[in-house]
């Protein structure tokens, strides 16, 4: 009995067996991969509402269902309360929670090949930073929250938006500089689209610059993205429309048969196919129509046994079921990355020629198969970018952050509906956690 | 060779025949010492032998006994059993006493036994033979009505259905709410561990209630304390029968009857139905013959002349058939008691069976006068061919909502059964699907005691329970979740448990002032639950079954988790001058489960008690009080039933596009630990006329702190909640129980009586209000009852325009659903619920009669949102829909009947009822038959009885059974805990008559 008591301690902490417990991950080198694959699950977590943001927040949908939150997505009515709203900042701080994890712990684990610490360290930075950059023009000033320490998380401020962003940039740097270089035709299209690599950061660091109007940054970083060709324009449309993990895929999140959202609430397919809950605007509809868009029609579809009540009949082909090869989420292709070096070329008044904006622009029409751009004059190279976008990038989550950062949102988004509102220009900080952060108390968004 | 040996048994028979001539005959008459009336039936032993008579009419009896004389026991239902040395006499009458066993009686308590005059704490004995001959599937069923302070309830009258138990009110919110059940002194698996649905089966039913000696609820903190963390919701002691030396006893029982449903809802004929829907489609402005909205255009002939009677359709007349042995003796040094049982239920609910068959075999030895041991082995086969849950299509009772101008046969399909029905006839399933529960169960356990020297004794106990539970399912192809190529499912789920205890006890008077009777102990317990399961679909016919011959095996699983308890234990009672009593407990528990900062827990109580009848001052006042006690406890228990890792930072692997990866899924808090409960009660324990008149009064105050609940925290921390000990309960009451022998004598009547009111009140929540279901009302906030009833307030018809009104926010009358408050508009918890008995016996007949009651709770009809909402879709709806508003100036509580329009149909108390009820929950006749008689069959007792369980029931509620608790819902403890008083398509009680016969040898 004396031995029996002795080992009381170890027979008061049993191992769980299906779950680990804390002391036992990322302790040793077998852990990092499967630790690695778990970041980009929670990276996952946020495509589908920064779909939400990018498109329902715009001139894209029109509600067809009945969940609250869709409505106030579609009536632009939205309040601190919405899922979408609490979903995206959630998946934010939990991708942010894992890279932070595997920066506290990756570092201390021996057996580990340097040139895999380097790498997995680099993908976590570069997927934090991607985290923040997204949230700060959601959301504006956010809480910085670089530990795992609950206790200190518990009650993390506000830091201003340009505080967040250069923390972004700091990480999207690093990522750059420590991530692998894939060279062309080297790796698969699947790994290369799956997992961050020198190229990837780079895409990121390009739109990072556009947003941040860096014009000549935003036209170096494009351009080395596209010069890596590491990537293809995919000559047919529908094959971005209809297939996962096409060529120019350069970051995608992925979805098996046995990992699909199925009707989960923010499962896109579920959405725009499923329930119908958002159908796509009439206006929206006709610009994928017109001649200027060509095959980039393939994004929408049409049926008649769709025409009941106010629906115009018009479904979003962008996700498809789990069974079907469209299931996947695509962050970030190489069409966008001719439309930011096209825009950051307008801006710095490079229009015409070999290295002119519209010969980017030209690029994704012909691939499109409709006639080229004509526009020669600045602004009105500009606005052909802005609809380029529209065809080009239509559900891809661009068109909301488009608008606000181009200064085009009070404009297009009244002229769609009455109810717009600059406060709409950002999103509100989750009501969830105004009420559970002591430090955001008092601290929501403006007109929220 | 058979006729030889049937030589040779005439042989002994006639030896034996011979012997008895020998002998020389007693005779006497027993009579009873209060009245001196003749007492028949009484049976007359001659100590040691098999020989045996009993009293006639008269009282007289006469026995045969040996040259050398010996003992007589005489003993009697209700009296004290006598012995009496024989000596030289050939006359022997006898006076025996009214029982005052109570006063003198041993109860088991946690780790021991103890006098019931001594106990200072408030606990509760139900004798094993009170419930043995019931017909139940397990033997808490059995207890209903008859245990003050512990509401019981069957949710549902599904074969071996779990029952929710409550000693002395809810006391969680999300940790587990079901006491702890000691068997022998091994605590054994008490929760249902299936895989396949939320509804949740008895593990106790793998029990024989036959073999029960006595069952014991600890209800208070003196008593119960002593099992430290685990004591909060109560705990209730199973002993079973152990051999007594003597002569051999061998006892065979059989019954048999019939089981049919308590009551069956009654819903809307052929001819109503299509009145009903005419109306509803023409106000809806539809032809009812329009193809496409109207009847045809929903697969309905409005001009049918069909009358089904679907809700029939889910009933049959069951049966219940059981066979029982027990053999029972031994001598001094070794004694015995072998049982066994084989039990047939088939269900009135179409496709339910029950089959248990157990055998025990418990044995007891003394190597030395010091030393002795002993072992029980019991095992058990459980088969429950299960019906679905309340909330599939499948479910029986969901045939209610079928139109009842559809057919329900059809002989032209392969099934027999109409399948163009509105929705799934499955009756389809009697014939094409099972889900089969098979239990294999085995208790076992040893002991050794020691005495060191008199008084001081070591005890050591080592007990097992292993359970093993194998499910299978299959659908063919003809069922709605088989189709088209069958479904079939298997899992095997093991729950392995053994625990050590080891005690020290220590007895000892000081002259006839002092008395002490100490223990101290520690104890090990370790469970470990495992389980593996798999799926298939798409087998090549439905006569293949077995996985192995489907071509699609998918979700294959296996899982394991488990806990270890250690504890350390010690009680100290002190007896001053045989009426002053005292006694100290208290228990450090060590848990797997508490957080790393919580380990171990301390639980203490402590209680006094006054003997006032030996005080000089009352005897002498009052010499018809046989017992006057008073009795105070307080003390501290706790509930661990927080789940296994609640207090671990926790990961789980997870599929990222078929790749597999880890990710965090819990947040760990160290801090984390049990649920704490502090009770106080008092009591007053009375008697009168030498016990004849008897009972007790508790009041306690039961308050619960640190109640586990999931707390919301920023999204920022990567985890938006975290499990941690916030809230606080309360529960208060009073429980009150008498029992008078109002005739004693040749006609003998016993009455007890008992009633108990509780008060539940969460007093701090520290988080939102809890909801169920967005379809239940039942909810949890600050300053109300768990579950309380909360929703919008419905409040009846506009007479002028036929639509459903509900309580605005201004207090009048609103037809807006959307605009009106949620209000609190019920309590599934009764006020009181309590029982009465009434025992008669005259000369070899004897009739028990058990009332049950409870009081004053509210039933929601969450069903209701489909079958009695005035024709609002083509579900077949109650008859009293049939009262709906029609014309101006109409004053109905039914509205309109618009198809399609949802007046009325949203969430609201429209669907809530009294669920008060009066049952006559047990009634059994018995005859013995005479000695004389049966003798001459070389039988020792002849018994045979009708008995019914469920006979009738008084109440309001127009459901199918006032005693009800849906369990879809429950996928959590949470949800389990709070969604109470609800049904949903529930089956209700069965209703039982039995004739069963019992042997003695």
């Amino acid at each position: 009995m004396v031995f029996w008591l002795a080992s009381c301690k170890e027979t008061l902490e049993p191992q769980p067996v299906d779950l680990l417990v804390d002391e036992l991950v990322l302790n040793e080198p077998n852990d990092v991969e499967p630790v690695r694959v778990g970041a980009y699950s929670a990276f996952r977590g946020m495509a589908s509402p920064m779909m939400i943001a990018g498109d329902f927040m715009a001139d894209y949908i029109r509600h067809n269902g009945t969940f609250s939150d869709y409505r106030e997505l579609g009536t632009k009515q939205v309040t601190a309360a919405n899922g979408a709203v609490g979903a995206l900042w959630g998946s934010i701080y939990r991708t942010v929670y894992l890279s932070n994890f595997i920066h506290e712990r990756l570092p201390n684990i021996a057996g580990i090949p340097e040139a895999t610490r380097k790498q997995v360290l680099a993908e976590a930075k570069f997927l934090r930073g991607f985290a923040y950059f997204i949230g700060a023009y959601t959301y504006g000033d956010m809480p910085k929250v670089t530990t795992t320490e609950q206790g200190t998380n518990r009650s993390v401020p506000k830091s201003p938006k340009a505080d967040i962003l250069a923390f972004a940039l700091e990480d999207l740097k690093t990522a750059e500089a420590d991530l692998g270089q894939v060279e062309a035709g080297s790796g698969t299209t699947i790994a290369n689209s799956t997992y961050a690599n020198k190229t990837t950061a780079r895409a990121a660091l390009a739109r990072f610059y556009l947003y941040g109007k860096n014009w000549a940054e935003a036209e170096r970083y494009a351009t080395l993205v596209i010069d890596s060709k590491l990537f293809s324009l995919e000559p047919n449309y529908a094959d971005i429309v209809l297939k996962d993990f096409n060529r120019e895929s350069i970051l995608e999140v992925g979805y098996s048969l046995s990992d699909d959202p199925g009707t989960g609430n923010f499962a896109l397919n579920n959405l725009l196919v499923g329930r119908r809950e958002v159908i796509p605007s009439d206006q929206l509809v006709f610009s994928l129509l017109s001649a200027e868009s060509g095959t980039r029609r393939a994004t929408v579809e049409f049926s008649s046994a769709n025409l009941k009540g106010d629906d115009n009949g018009w479904t979003v082909l962008k996700y498809g079921t789990a069974s079907d090869d469209n299931n996947n989420i695509v962050i970030m292709r190489l069409a966008e990355m001719y439309l930011i070096r096209a825009e950051a070329r307008a801006q710095l008044g490079k229009l015409a020629g070999a290295n002119g904006a519209v010969a980017d622009l030209n690029v994704l029409r012909s691939r499109a198969k409709a006639a080229n751009v004509t526009a020669a004059a600045q602004a009105d190279v500009l606005t052909a970018i802005e609809r380029e976008r529209v065809y080009e990038l239509a559900f891809e989550g661009h068109r909301w952050y488009d608008l606000v950062r181009t200064g085009r949102a009070q404009a297009v988004m009244s002229a769609f509906t009455p109810n717009w509102n600059s406060r709409y220009e950002r999103w509100p900080i989750p009501q969830s956690e105004i009420q559970r952060n002591p430090s955001l108390k008092g601290q929501q968004n403006p007109g929220y | 060779m058979r006729r030889r040996l049937l030589l040779s048994c005439l042989l002994v028979t006639l030896v034996w025949v011979s012997a008895l001539a020998q002998d020389r005959r007693v005779t006497g008459k027993v009579t009873s010492s209060e009245d001196g009336s003749a007492l028949p039936g009484v049976s007359i032993q001659l100590k040691g032998t098999s020989r045996g008579t009993q009293s006639d009419a008269s009282g007289n009896y006469s026995i045969n006994v040996p040259p050398g004389g010996g003992t007589l026991v005489f003993s009697f239902i209700g009296t004290t059993t006598q012995e009496v040395a024989i000596g030289n006499r050939s006359t022997i009458d006898m006076q025996l006493a009214n029982d005052t066993r109570a006063l003198s009686e041993v109860v088991v308590v946690g780790y021991g036994t103890q006098q019931r005059r001594d106990l200072t704490g408030s606990q509760l004995t139900v004798k094993g033979d009170e419930i043995a001959a019931l017909p139940v599937q397990t033997f808490e069923t059995a207890l209903q009505g008859r245990t003050p302070g512990v509401q019981i309830t069957q949710g549902s009258g599904k074969l071996g259905t779990a029952l929710q138990i409550r000693v002395r009110g809810a006391a969680s919110i999300s940790a587990g709410n079901e006491p702890l059940y000691v068997l022998d002194g091994i605590p054994i698996t008490s929760q249902d561990v299936n895989t396949t649905d939320t509804e949740l089966f008895s593990p106790l039913a793998d029990i024989d209630p036959n073999d029960i000696e006595s069952i014991e609820i600890l209800k208070d903190a003196s008593a119960s304390a002593i099992y430290g963390s685990r004591a909060s919701n109560g705990v209730v002691l199973i002993t079973t029968k152990r051999g007594k030396a003597g002569r051999t006893n061998v006892q065979l029982g059989y019954y048999t009857g019939i089981t049919n449903p308590t009551r069956i809802r009654e819903f809307l004929n052929g001819p109503e139905y299509l009145e009903l829907f005419r109306e509803s489609l023409t106000n809806a402005g539809i032809d009812p013959a329009d193809p496409v909205d109207g009847f045809p255009g929903y697969g309905l002939d409005p001009n049918s002349t069909i009358n089904s009677d679907w809700a029939g359709a889910a009933f049959r007349q069951g049966s219940v058939n059981q066979a029982n042995f027990g053999i029972n003796g031994g001598n001094e040094k070794t004694r015995f008691s072998l049982t066994g049982a084989t039990n047939n239920q088939v269900g009135f609910i179409i496709g339910n069976k029950f089959n248990r068959n157990n055998i025990r075999l418990n044995l007891d030895h003394n190597i030395s006068n010091k030393f002795s041991i002993g072992t029980s082995i019991a095992f058990s086969r459980v088969n429950n061919k299960k019906v679905p849950g309340d909330n599939a299509f499948s479910n029986p009772v969901q045939l209610n909502a079928l139109p009842p101008i559809q057919a329900i046969n059809n002989p032209n399909d392969p099934t027999g059964y109409n399948r163009g029905t509105l929705y799934y006839n499955n009756l389809v399933e009697l014939n094409n699907a099972y889900n089969y529960a098979r239990t294999f169960r085995t208790f076992g356990n040893l002991f050794g005691q020691y005495q060191i020297v008199p008084g001081l004794s070591f005890r050591s106990e080592y007990g097992f329970d292993i359970l093993n539970l194998q499910e299978e399912i299959y659908q063919g192809r003809l069922t709605e979740d088989g189709a088209p190529t069958g479904y079939g499912y298997q899992s095997q789920t093991r729950v392995n448990n053994w625990t050590t205890n080891n005690t020290l006890s220590y007895l000892k008077n000081f002259g006839d002032v002092h008395s002490l009777d100490v223990l101290a102990g520690i104890t090990y317990q370790e469970q470990n639950i495992q389980d593996v399961r798999a799926e298939a679909r798409n087998f090549p016919n439905d006569k293949f079954q077995t996985l192995s011959s489907a071509s699609q095996k998918r979700d294959a699983s296996s899982n394991e988790t488990g806990f270890s308890i250690v504890s350390y234990l010690a009680r100290a009672n002190y007896k001053f001058r045989d009426r002053y009593l005292l006694s100290l407990t208290g228990r450090l528990d060590g848990s797997s489960r508490f957080g790393t900062n919580n380990r171990y827990g301390f639980f203490p109580s402590a209680s006094v008690g006054w003997i006032l009848n030996e005080e000089p001052f009352i005897k002498n006042a009052l010499p018809s009080l046989s017992l006057l006690k008073l009795r105070a406890s307080y003390g501290l228990t706790g509930n661990s039933e927080i789940g296994n890792f609640a207090s671990r930072g926790l990961y789980n692997a997870i599929n990222y596009a078929d790749q597999v990866g880890i990710r965090p899924t819990q947040v760990a808090n160290s801090d984390l630990r049990w649920e704490r409960s502090t009770q106080f009660d008092l009591g007053l324990e009375f008697g009168f006329l030498n016990n004849r008149v008897n009972g007790q009064i508790d009041v306690y105050n039961k308050v619960t702190d640190d109640l586990l609940l999931n707390v919301p925290q920023p999204a920022i921390n990567g985890f938006t909640t975290i499990a941690r000990n916030v809230g606080s309960l309360r529960n208060r009451g009073l429980e009150f129980s008498i029992t008078s022998q109002n005739l004693v004598g040749a006609f003998r009547w016993s009455t007890n009586f008992n009633i108990s009111f509780n008060r539940n009140r969460v007093t701090k929540l520290n988080v939102s209000p809890i909801r169920a279901n967005s379809r239940f009302l039942s909810y949890v906030t600050e300053g109300q009852p768990l579950g309380v009833f909360y929703g919008k307030k419905y409040v009846g018809v506009d007479p002028q325009t036929g639509d459903a009104l509900y309580e605005g926010s201004d207090g009048k009358p609103t037809s807006d659903y959307a605009s009106a408050p949620e209000r609190f508009v019920g309590n599934p918890n009764p006020d009181f619920t309590g029982g009465l008995t009434n025992n008669f016996s005259y000369k070899g007949f004897d009739l028990s009669v058990l009332f049950q009651f409870v009081y004053g709770n509210d039933i929601f009809n969450t069903a209701g949102l489909f079958q009695s909402v005035n024709g609002d879709y083509f579900d077949n709806q109650t008859r009293d829909q049939l009262r709906r508003w029609q014309k101006p100036g109409d004053v109905t509580d039914v509205p309109r009947a618009e198809f399609g329009a949802a007046n009325g149909t949203g969430t609201s108390s429209r669907w809530v009822q009294d669920g008060s009820f009066l049952r006559l929950k047990t009634v059994t006749l018995g005859y013995n038959l005479p000695s004389r008689l049966v003798k001459k069959a070389f039988i020792q007792t002849a018994r045979v009885y009708v008995s019914g369980l469920n006979l009738l029931t008084f109440t309001d509620y127009n459901g199918y059974d006032p005693e009800v608790s849906t369990q879809y819902v429950n996928s959590t403890n949470q949800q389990a805990n709070i969604a109470l008083g609800h049904d949903f398509y529930t089956p209700p009680q069965a209703r039982t008559i039995t004739f069963g016969v019992n042997l003695g040898f």
